[in-house]
């Protein structure tokens, strides 16, 4: 029964999580300023049923979410909304950026669903204070590299439309630019932290803190590229388009390494994306 | 002199150093895209050796099947340390440096008319509300801070990235590492040739535990679902003949012995020991480990030599006639014997069965669990500890806490503004626009 609920208030957030994504889209493709604030508001809504959902899912399986991928995408997704609502919160001229968080988040959740909600139980390696820090600190990056993807590619999208009147009342090319350096600088603290207590955990477990398995080797792929594109930013003074395009090729990387490669190679990592 | 003074300004000029991030990235990509070593059995690369020997020539030459170990990859390491410590080294002493009160030029001045005279002490408190502290101040112009800790940021997360190398170095050099499965009953001598899996510094010799350990008892349990729930080997510790109480290995706690930590390791299985007779008396006693299958409904496979003996035996194990469990119930063994490509033997046997093989006596002895443990005699890792720690604080500090300078000059109630900032640049420009506004108001 407790499952089946959990699957039911999933559905629900999706439903609001589109409803939102049709506004948002609305108002980015009509350029009508109006639809933001309800967007916002029915993203808002949407986080009450996904919250719950997580909590019976929670209370079902005995440990938090990051077993399986229905939990992994479903949990990333949830951070994923509540850091763009703080973000559209505290910066109002940021929430156009919806148009590419929100289906991003309602995607990962249904195909969460459609992939594996059966349950899973905990590893004993996966036991440790350690994986707490390293899970939360994963999807807090997750959450920052969507949002740092969203700014940039509106910056992609108002380069091209400069004189329509709805991207004239976005922010300026150079502070939506300069937003995607600040949410990339959020991801890259993240990220990092994520691979420290994962590396401390796996000296723990294993007696090594580094051992090239294949999800370690790409996470520090993904956190190079994020390094080069912080470096490039500061050293060669890259921005505008070209930093937008290298952002859209990093958050690439970033997604193979959470999501696609747990699923073609054999890991240690594997485990939790099953 | 010179030339070790142009060598250092070069590896750490801006683009030298992209280019020393480009190139570890293609490292790290060969190092997922190319089979490696440590990840592949031996087999493997002699399989690829035949099927395609230029290739392999080639990739074996560029050592590029064992990336992480290799002459160039270690060169590129060492390359990041010497240009980390460098660039650190620069840093710091730029950073200690007391720094030139620079004014900026007048056409860079914003101008706002207060309307009425604004003294600098209201300034200094207006300034305080938005966390901007005093760092200098004359008759005519003051100048505000904020997060003036920015600038050890770089400072801050280079040091920690530079102790994690040094601890990745240190522990390439004298690390000692060791995987050996133990029946239990057995014991391990805790010798360097006993071990199944070695993998040492490159400045190690040798990896002799110093002590014996006895496997007393492996434990396993499962969730309903058939995922691992806990397992754990209790062990007696035997040194010089003292037998230590009875100690347990779990997963995430390892077993700490006169500097080796014990670490269970997810391989285990079942042994099986079958004893062969020949008609001549002389016997051979052989354990064949088998690991875990990743679900219940599955059998125990394997397929080996007999040692000193023609026979390959290919067993299909199950703990339990119910073929649903890893645990040892009534335990039943298809096996098949091969001489080549012959069969000679095939059926179900039970532990306590004896066999006739070409006139052999073969007795299925007995089953029992057999446990993987890894010993490790480790580098103190809290270099590497305290390198994460501080790198997460520097990249803090670099992202989260931009630094901001703002110079104010007034004369009668025209105030002039001027602000700089390292990072987000037109963010701070907004910043500085409601500043402006705010003064024209009050």
């Amino acid at each position: 029964m407790n499952s089946e609920l959990q699957i039911i208030f999933n559905w629900i957030a999706i439903g609001f999580y589109i409803v939102s994504t049709v506004f948002f889209a609305y108002s980015v493709s009509f350029q009508k300023e109006k639809t933001l604030k309800p967007a916002i508001l029915l993203a808002l809504i949407g986080l009450i049923p996904h919250a719950i959902a997580i909590a019976i899912r929670w209370k079902i399986t005995g440990h938090g979410p990051y077993m399986a991928k229905y939990e992994v995408l479903s949990s990333n997704a949830w951070i994923t909304v509540l850091l763009f609502i703080i973000a559209a919160w505290r910066i109002p001229r940021l929430r156009p950026a919806g148009v590419i968080v929100m289906p991003l988040s309602f995607l990962m959740m249904a195909f969460g669903l459609f992939m594996s909600p059966e349950i899973r139980r905990l590893p004993p390696s996966l036991r440790s204070i350690w994986l707490i820090i390293h899970v939360i600190f994963n999807k807090l990056a997750a959450g920052a590299i969507i949002i740092a993807l969203g700014t940039s590619m509106l910056y992609l999208l108002k380069e091209k439309r400069q004189e329509s009147d709805f991207y004239k009342k976005l922010p300026s090319l150079d502070v939506l630019d300069a937003y995607s350096y600040k949410f990339i600088g959020f991801g890259f603290i993240f990220w990092s932290i994520t691979i420290a207590a994962g590396a401390i955990w796996a000296n723990e477990a294993w007696g090594r803190y580094w051992g090239w398995d294949p999800i370690e080797t790409w996470s520090l792929i993904t956190w190079l590229l994020y390094g080069l594109y912080l470096h490039a930013r500061y050293f060669l003074k890259w921005q505008g388009r070209r930093a937008a395009w290298l952002m859209v090729v990093c958050f690439v990387f970033s997604v193979l390494t959470i999501f696609i490669i747990p699923f073609v190679v054999e890991s240690l990592h594997s485990e939790y994306f099953r | 002199m010179k030339i070790i003074e142009r060598f250092f300004k070069t590896i750490t000029k801006p683009k030298f150093v992209i280019t020393l991030i480009i190139l570890t990235l293609i490292a790290t990509f060969i190092g997922v895209m190319v089979p490696q070593v440590s990840d592949k059995s031996p087999s493997y690369f002699e399989e690829w050796k035949l099927k395609s020997p230029k290739t392999f020539y080639i990739v074996n030459l560029l050592q590029l099947n064992r990336v992480y170990t290799s002459a160039w990859f270690l060169a590129l390491v060492f390359i990041i340390l010497l240009a980390l410590g460098y660039s650190l080294y620069q840093q710091i002493k730029r950073n200690i440096k007391k720094r030139e009160f620079a004014p900026p030029a007048a056409a860079d001045w914003d101008f706002i008319d207060t309307e009425t005279v604004i003294e600098q002490e209201s300034l200094i408190r207006f300034m305080r509300g938005r966390r901007y502290f005093l760092k200098n101040r004359s008759d005519d112009v003051l100048v505000f801070s904020k997060n003036s800790i920015n600038r050890w940021g770089g400072v801050i997360f280079h040091s920690g990235l530079f102790l994690i190398i040094i601890a990745a170095l240190v522990g390439l050099a004298f690390q000692k590492r060791g995987f050996v499965q133990v029946m239990e009953g057995e014991v391990f001598s805790g010798m360097h040739e006993d071990f199944l899996v070695k993998d040492l510094g490159a400045l190690q010799q040798r990896f002799d535990v110093g002590f014996k350990t006895r496997l007393y008892k492996f434990n396993h349990e499962y969730w309903e679902t058939g995922q691992i729930k806990d397992i754990s080997s209790s062990v007696n510790i035997i040194d010089k003949d003292v037998k230590t109480k009875e100690k347990t290995i779990n997963v995430n706690s390892p077993l700490k012995y006169n500097g080796i930590n014990i670490y269970q390791s997810f391989d285990y299985g079942y042994a099986l020991t079958f004893v062969l007779k020949r008609p001549d008396g002389s016997e051979t006693v052989t354990h064949f480990l088998l690991d875990r299958p990743d679900r219940r409904t599955k059998p125990f496979v394997g397929s080996t030599d007999f040692p000193q003996t023609p026979y390959i035996f290919r067993m299909k194990f199950y703990p339990d006639i119910s073929m649903n469990s890893y645990y040892l119930g009534r335990p039943i063994l298809y096996l098949e014997v091969f001489t080549g490509n012959n069969m000679i033997f095939k059926g179900l046997v039970i532990p306590g069965d004896m066999m006739d093989i070409e006139g052999n006596k073969v007795k299925f002895e007995d089953v029992r669990h057999w446990s993987g443990l890894i010993y490790v005699k480790g580098v103190d890792m809290s270099i590497a500890y305290i390198g994460f720690f501080i790198s997460c604080i520097g990249a803090s500090i670099i992202f989260l806490l931009p630094y901001k300078e703002i110079f104010m000059s007034h004369k009668g109630s025209m105030l002039s503004l001027y602000g700089r900032t390292n990072r987000y640049k037109p963010l701070f420009a907004e910043e500085m626009e409601k500043i402006k506004e705010e003064l024209s108001e009050q």
